[in-house]
């Protein structure tokens, strides 16, 4: 696919953002480029978020990949400071996994490759 | 969850209704004839199809677009959701100005070649195709109102639909950046600076591409019982599907609505057809309020301003607008009851999400300056974008929201 390399910044850039509207100061992050997909994780220790609130994060990155919705929007992704696009990371990515306990949260995308 | 089985009958309530209206109003050959005279029309804006074809026939027109694009959602494996309805319901709307079984297929083509150009599925690029034939006027244009000989009129019209429908996927997701989502006809914007490029072309090798007014009036009455009928059918759908209950439809109200907002997705297929009823209804109230005429182009308003309601349109968002307008409609020079208004009003929603972020007053000062906008830039593509109110609104989108922004003092 075309921008794979953009396109996985830009699932990055809202991750961090989502982070750090939701009060965290530090952040580690992978990204791995594996042969048949991208793997992007992301850990904060300290997240001020709730139970509700990470099931609608879980539900949101967990919309089923739709390649012809990504195609027209993904350059939305990442892009504005008010409002975000977590659906739209949902629909760019084939897997998530997003592990809460107290203040710690730990989110793994998987993108394959096409 | 509502399995895409369902959702393909929902979808289908539409063209199903026109084909049954389409032989209860007209007689096969009136029909015919009115199918030819549709598809041998320029079809620049604005193109009533109820005036160049008759009723029967622009029915039917919009059934068997609609039909043949949601086998095409089916066969490629796409999911029944906002935009897919969306796409089905804009196609269906502007059935009545300018789309029609002739000229959409070399967009197909271009987005095709597109895909394989770029070795990818055509269902990558599938909605910006359906979207995309916001250009079709350019094959009619080129094929009949050029003067060019035959066959070369219609081989270098279709070559133009093709090209255009080659060149939007990658326009389409550059563009939307100027915007960042504010305006929710996005490929309206992007065929604005297509169909500016192209009729600037044109003119400089001396052809003639102008903006025209070919509008009904006769259909008022029948348009709004059968639009008004099928708005209340989509309201019990969604009742039903919904739990047979219109809870949790205010929750709608929450999302700004910027691009991009899925109620398929983010709430449910129920109350997304609740929401589509009621914002049909609310266009219907404001052709009255307007003590305007609902004709092909009013029809395309209506239906678009629906099929968005299954995509970021709701009445917290996109009422402001409609004021917005209505106000600048009585203050400036326009006539608040002519169609142009009137559609600029229902098309001008395109900038709910606006209101949906900033509240009411950013709203209404977005309807406001869209108004003058819309009646402005026609010009400059002569027509051949037939979302000109996409082309105004992505303007006003990319314009207003950072001065917004920046009037804003917190982070």
């Amino acid at each position: 696919m075309k921008h794979e390399i953009k396109k996985i910044s830009k699932i990055l850039d809202e991750l961090v953002t989502f982070c750090f509207k939701h009060g965290t100061n530090n952040m580690n992050i992978s990204v791995e480029n594996n042969e048949t997909f991208f793997k992007i994780k992301i850990h904060t220790d300290n997240i001020d978020c709730d139970n509700k609130r990470v099931k609608l994060l879980k539900d949101l990155l967990n919309m089923p990949r739709q390649t012809e919705i990504e195609e027209h929007y993904w350059e939305l992704a990442g892009e504005n400071d008010h409002d975000t696009e977590l659906s739209l990371v949902g629909m760019m990515v084939d897997k998530a996994e997003v592990e809460f306990e107290d203040t710690a949260l730990t989110i793994t995308l998987y993108r394959n490759k096409q | 969850m509502l399995d895409e089985r369902k959702k393909t009958y929902f979808l289908l309530l539409l063209p199903i209704m026109f084909i049954i209206a389409a032989f209860i109003f007209d007689d096969i050959e009136s029909i015919m004839k009115g199918l030819f005279n549709i598809i041998t029309n320029p079809d620049i804006l604005l193109t009533d199809y109820l005036e160049v074809g008759g009723l029967g026939a622009t029915f039917l027109n919009s059934a068997i677009l609609m039909l043949i694009n949601i086998l095409l959602i089916r066969k490629l494996g796409m999911r029944i959701n906002g935009v897919s309805t969306a796409a089905i319901f804009i196609l269906a709307g502007f059935a009545f100005l300018g789309k029609n079984i002739y000229n959409v297929w070399p967009i197909y083509l271009g987005g095709l070649l597109y895909a394989k150009y770029q070795n990818t599925t055509f269902k990558s690029v599938a909605l910006i195709t359906m979207f995309g034939t916001a250009l079709s006027p350019l094959v009619n244009e080129i094929t009949y109102g050029l003067n060019l000989p035959f066959p070369i009129n219609i081989i270098v019209g279709i070559l133009g639909g093709i090209l255009a429908g080659f060149v939007l996927p990658p326009l389409s997701s550059h563009l939307i950046r100027v915007h960042d989502g504010y305006s929710i006809y996005n490929i309206g914007f992007t065929a604005g600076f297509v169909g500016t490029v192209v009729t600037s072309l044109l003119r400089g090798f001396g052809l003639t591409i102008e903006a025209t007014s070919i509008l009904s009036s006769q259909y008022d009455l029948i348009l709004k019982v059968l639009l008004f009928t099928f708005f209340v059918i989509l309201i019990i759908v969604g009742y039903v599907f919904n739990g047979k209950s219109f809870k949790n439809y205010t929750n709608l109200f929450e999302y700004s609505g910027r691009l991009i907002t899925d109620f398929t997705q983010l709430t449910n297929f129920g109350i997304t057809a609740i929401n589509m009823g009621v914002m049909g209804i609310i266009g219907i109230l404001y052709v009255v309020i307007s003590q305007g005429v609902i004709n092909g182009p009013v029809v395309g308003g209506l239906l678009t301003l629906v099929g968005f309601s299954a995509f970021g349109k709701h009445p917290r968002n996109s009422v402001p607008i409609l004021i917005g307008v209505l106000i600048a409609g009585l203050v400036n020079v326009w006539d608040v009851s002519s169609t142009s208004v009137i559609i600029g009003a229902l098309f001008g929603t395109t900038l709910a999400p606006i209101a949906g972020e900033y509240g009411w007053l950013s709203g209404i000062c977005a309807g406001f300056i869209h108004l003058s906008i819309v009646m402005n830039v026609g010009v400059l593509h002569g027509g051949l974008n037939l979302y000109n109110n996409g082309f105004a609104g992505g303007l006003v989108a990319s314009i207003l929201v950072p001065i917004i922004d920046g009037l804003k003092r917190e982070d």
